[in-house]
C-alpha cells in the first residue's frame, strides 16, 4: 500500500524504526556527505545525488574479524545480532547489493555477509535528478526502481513523500498517513520521466564487443591516466574483492583492490597484470563482461561514483563505451 | 596563437623531429572535462590527439607521476610550476633523466578542483616557472609569492600551529580514524616512486594492513616522514584522498620543519645534484650523533 506523508511524518516513521534497528542514513560531515549511524533524525540529509561511501560497507565491512586464534585454539567470530536499517539508499546502491548477493552465495555461502543482509531493512529513496555521471538506465532499471529494497520512499513535493512497502518485512513496518491516490502515482511517474541522463550505454553491445578486444592497443591509451589509487573500487557499491590479514590473534577479511599492483603478484615475483593497462582493463571486464558471464548480470550499476571521485578523471563509461569504436582485428 | 594551439604546435613539432616518443598533456573530454591525455608516436590518430591538447584552470591533475612508468622513453610533458617542482624532485633523486625530458611549462594563475581554487595556488611561488624547455605565457597570471614572503608560503599552518601537542595528537588520531587504507595518497604522489611500498611488505610487517586507528596513524606518520624534505606541496594526495584527510597540512608542516632546521626547500632548480636533507649528513650538524 502506498502512503502519503509530510516530512514530519516521514521522520516519525524513520524514528520508529530505530527501536528495532541501528539507523544508517546520509549525513553531512566535514569531508562530505556520508552514510553513517544517526541518532537524531533531524540530521538526515534529503537533497543529494549519492553519499560518497556506499551501503556495501555495512554488509561487507572494510575490516571484518572472521576468527580468533591462539597457540592451541581457533574460534569463529560469532555472527552479529545487530540489525541495521539504511535510510536513503538509492536504487543503484540497493541494486548493487542484490548483484553482490550472487557472488557471496556462489560456491560457498558467506555466513557473515548473508547474516547482515538477512537482518537489514533497506529504505530506498527514489532520485528526482541524475548526477553528471549517472547511467543506471543503461542497465535495465531506473532511478525509481523499488525491487531491491524493503521500503521505498519517493519525494513528490517539498513536503510530500510517498512511502511504499515492498518486501514482506517492509510491508510490516507501520506507516501512518493517508492513502495515496492514482494522482500521486502519476506524479511520481512524471518525476521519473523528467530526469535527464547525460550518459547512456548499450551495455549488451559493449558486452559482446569485449569478447573481441582483450588484446587491443586501445587499453594502453584509454587508461593511461589511471594512477592505480583504487578510489574507484573502494567507493564502488559492488566491488567486493578482499584479502586476509592477521593482526595480533585475529584474522580479518579486509578490502582489496584489483587496481593495486600487488593484487595479482605471485610469490615468485611474477605479476600477470604487470601494468595499469591490464589492471584497468580487468576492472572494465569484471564490470561489463565476466560477471554477466558468471551470474547473468552486469556488476556495474551506473552510480557514477568512480568517475566523480577519480582524482585523474578516469571515466569507466567513456572507456567501456569507447571499445565500440575499436576497429582492429 | 592561443596557448592551446601553441602546446599542440610544440607537441607536433617534437613528434615530427622525432625528439620524443610520448607526449603527456591535457585534453577536454565531453563527459569529464579536463583530463590527462597520453599521446604516443605510434598512435594512428596522432594528429587528432595533438589537436585536442589544451590547458585551462581545470587542468589540476599532476602529470610527473606518470614519468616513472615511462623509463627509457623520451617524453614531452605539459607542466605547471608546481608540476615542475615535482619533476625537479624526480631529477634530484635520479628517477628521470633530463635528456629524455622536454618540459613544456605553462604559466598558471590557479587551478580548480570540484569548482574550488586549490589551497596550494594561494601560496604559490611558481606561477611563473623558471625551469623548462618551452614556456607558454599565461594571459593573466599572479605574481609569485616570493621568498621574503616565506611566512605566507606556510600560512596554511597558522591555525594548526596554535594547537597544543595534545590537541595535535588528538587531531591526527581523529584523521587516522577516517583512513580506509586505499593508498590513493601514495598512488597520486609524484614522489612516491618506491617499487615496493613499506606498507605492503610482509616480512617484516612494518604497518599492519587492517584499517584501524593505530595502524592508520602509523601509515600517516610513516608517509609524513618519508616525504619530509621531499614533498613539494603539489596537493595530489590531498585531492585523491576519498575520505578527506588533510595531507597537505601534514606535509606542509614537515616541509616547514625541514626549511627551518636545514634551510632546505624542495622543488628548487638549485637542488638538482644535491641530496635531500634527510638522506644526507653534515659535519656542521648541531646533533652529535649524526657526526
Amino acid at each position: 500500500m502506498k502512503i502519503i506523508v509530510d516530512k514530519k511524518g516521514l521522520l516519525k516513521f524513520i524514528d520508529s524504526i530505530r527501536k528495532k534497528y541501528r539507523l544508517i542514513a546520509p549525513v553531512q560531515k566535514d569531508e562530505g556527505l556520508f552514510f553513517d549511524a544517526v541518532s537524531n533524525t533531524s540530521k538526515i540529509v534529503f537533497d543529494y545525488i549519492n553519499p560518497k561511501n556506499t551501503a556495501k560497507e555495512f554488509f561487507f565491512p572494510i575490516k571484518d574479524p572472521i576468527l580468533r586464534y591462539d597457540s592451541d585454539s581457533i574460534e569463529e567470530v560469532k555472527k552479529s545480532k545487530e540489525n541495521i536499517a539504511i535510510f536513503g539508499i538509492r536504487p543503484c546502491d540497493a541494486r548493487a547489493l542484490s548483484v553482490m548477493d550472487k557472488v557471496f552465495n556462489w560456491d560457498t555461502k558467506d555466513g557473515l555477509y548473508d547474516n547482515r543482509r538477512k537482518n537489514a531493512l533497506l529504505i530506498g529513496f527514489g532520485c528526482n535528478k541524475a548526477g553528471d555521471h549517472c547511467f543506471c538506465t543503461s542497465f535495465g532499471y531506473g532511478p525509481h526502481e523499488s525491487k531491491d529494497v524493503d521500503v521505498m520512499v519517493y519525494q513528490l513535493g517539498k513536503d510530500e513523500f510517498m512511502v511504499l512497502g515492498v518486501s514482506k518485512r517492509g510491508v510490516g513496518c507501520v506507516v501512518s498517513g493517508k492513502k495515496a491516490s492514482p494522482v500521486h502515482e502519476s506524479r511520481r511517474k512524471e518525476l521519473e520521466k523528467g530526469i535527464v541522463f547525460k550518459k547512456k550505454m548499450d551495455v549488451d553491445k559493449v558486452y559482446k564487443k569485449l569478447d573481441t578486444v582483450f588484446d587491443s592497443d586501445y587499453w594502453t591509451g584509454a587508461s593511461f591516466h589511471c594512477i592505480g589509487c583504487g578510489t574507484c573500487t573502494f567507493l564502488c557499491p559492488s566491488c567486493h574483492c578482499f584479502c586476509m590479514s592477521d593482526e595480533r590473534n585475529i584474522r580479518y577479511r579486509i578490502w582489496d583492490s584489483c587496481q593495486f599492483a600487488c593484487f595479482t603478484k605471485h610469490t615468485s615475483g611474477h605479476n600477470p597484470r604487470p601494468t595499469q593497462r591490464e589492471r584497468y582493463r580487468q576492472r572494465v571486464y569484471h564490470k561489463f563482461s565476466y560477471y554477466k558471464k558468471n551470474f547473468g548480470e552486469h556488476l556495474c550499476v551506473g552510480c557514477g561514483r568512480c568517475t566523480l571521485h577519480c582524482p585523474m578523471k578516469v571515466d569507466i563509461f567513456s572507456i567501456a563505451n569507447g571499445t565500440l569504436d575499436i576497429n582492429e582485428k | 596563437m592561443g596557448m592551446n594551439e601553441e602546446i599542440g604546435r610544440i607537441a607536433g613539432d617534437l613528434f615530427a623531429k622525432k625528439k620524443i616518443d610520448v607526449f603527456l598533456g591535457y585534453c577536454h573530454d565531453e563527459h569529464v572535462g579536463a583530463r590527462p591525455i597520453y599521446i604516443s608516436s605510434g598512435d594512428t590518430d596522432l594528429k587528432k590527439k595533438i589537436e585536442q591538447l589544451m590547458f585551462d584552470e581545470h587542468c589540476v591533475m599532476s602529470l610527473p607521476g606518470f614519468l616513472g612508468r615511462l623509463r627509457g622513453e623520451r617524453v614531452g610533458i605539459v607542466a605547471k610550476g608546481c608540476d615542475i617542482k615535482c619533476i625537479i624532485g624526480l631529477l634530484q633523486e635520479h628517477q628521470v633523466s633530463r635528456e629524455n625530458l622536454v618540459i613544456v611549462a605553462v604559466e598558471c594563475d590557479h587551478v580548480k578542483w570540484k569548482g574550488e581554487e586549490m589551497d596550494k595556488c594561494k601560496y604559490c611561488d611558481v606561477h611563473k616557472p623558471d625551469f623548462y624547455d618551452h614556456i607558454m605565457k599565461g594571459a593573466r597570471v599572479r605574481d609569485n609569492v616570493t621568498a621574503d614572503k616565506k611566512k605566507k608560503i606556510f600560512s596554511v599552518l597558522e591555525k594548526y600551529e596554535k594547537m597544543t601537542s595534545a590537541e595535535k595528537l588528538a587531531f591526527w588520531k581523529k584523521q587516522a580514524k577516517k583512513c580506509i587504507r586505499c593508498y590513493a595518497c601514495r598512488q597520486a604522489c609524484p614522489l612516491c616512486f618506491c617499487q615496493e611500498c613499506a606498507a605492503q611488505q610482509n616480512v617484516p610487517k612494518y604497518i599492519p594492513d587492517v584499517a584501524n586507528e593505530n595502524a592508520n596513524y602509523m601509515w600517516l606518520m610513516n608517509r609524513a616522514y618519508d616525504l619530509a624534505g621531499r614533498c613539494t606541496g603539489c596537493m595530489e594526495c590531498d585531492r585523491a584522498c576519498p575520505v578527506g584527510i588533510p595531507w597537505y597540512l601534514l606535509n606542509r608542516k614537515m616541509a616547514k620543519t625541514i626549511a627551518v632546521n636545514f634551510g632546505f626547500v624542495s622543488g628548487k632548480k638549485e637542488n638538482i645534484g644535491k641530496k635531500t636533507p634527510l638522506s644526507d649528513w653534515s659535519e656542521d650538524d648541531p646533533d652529535k650523533w649524526v657526526r
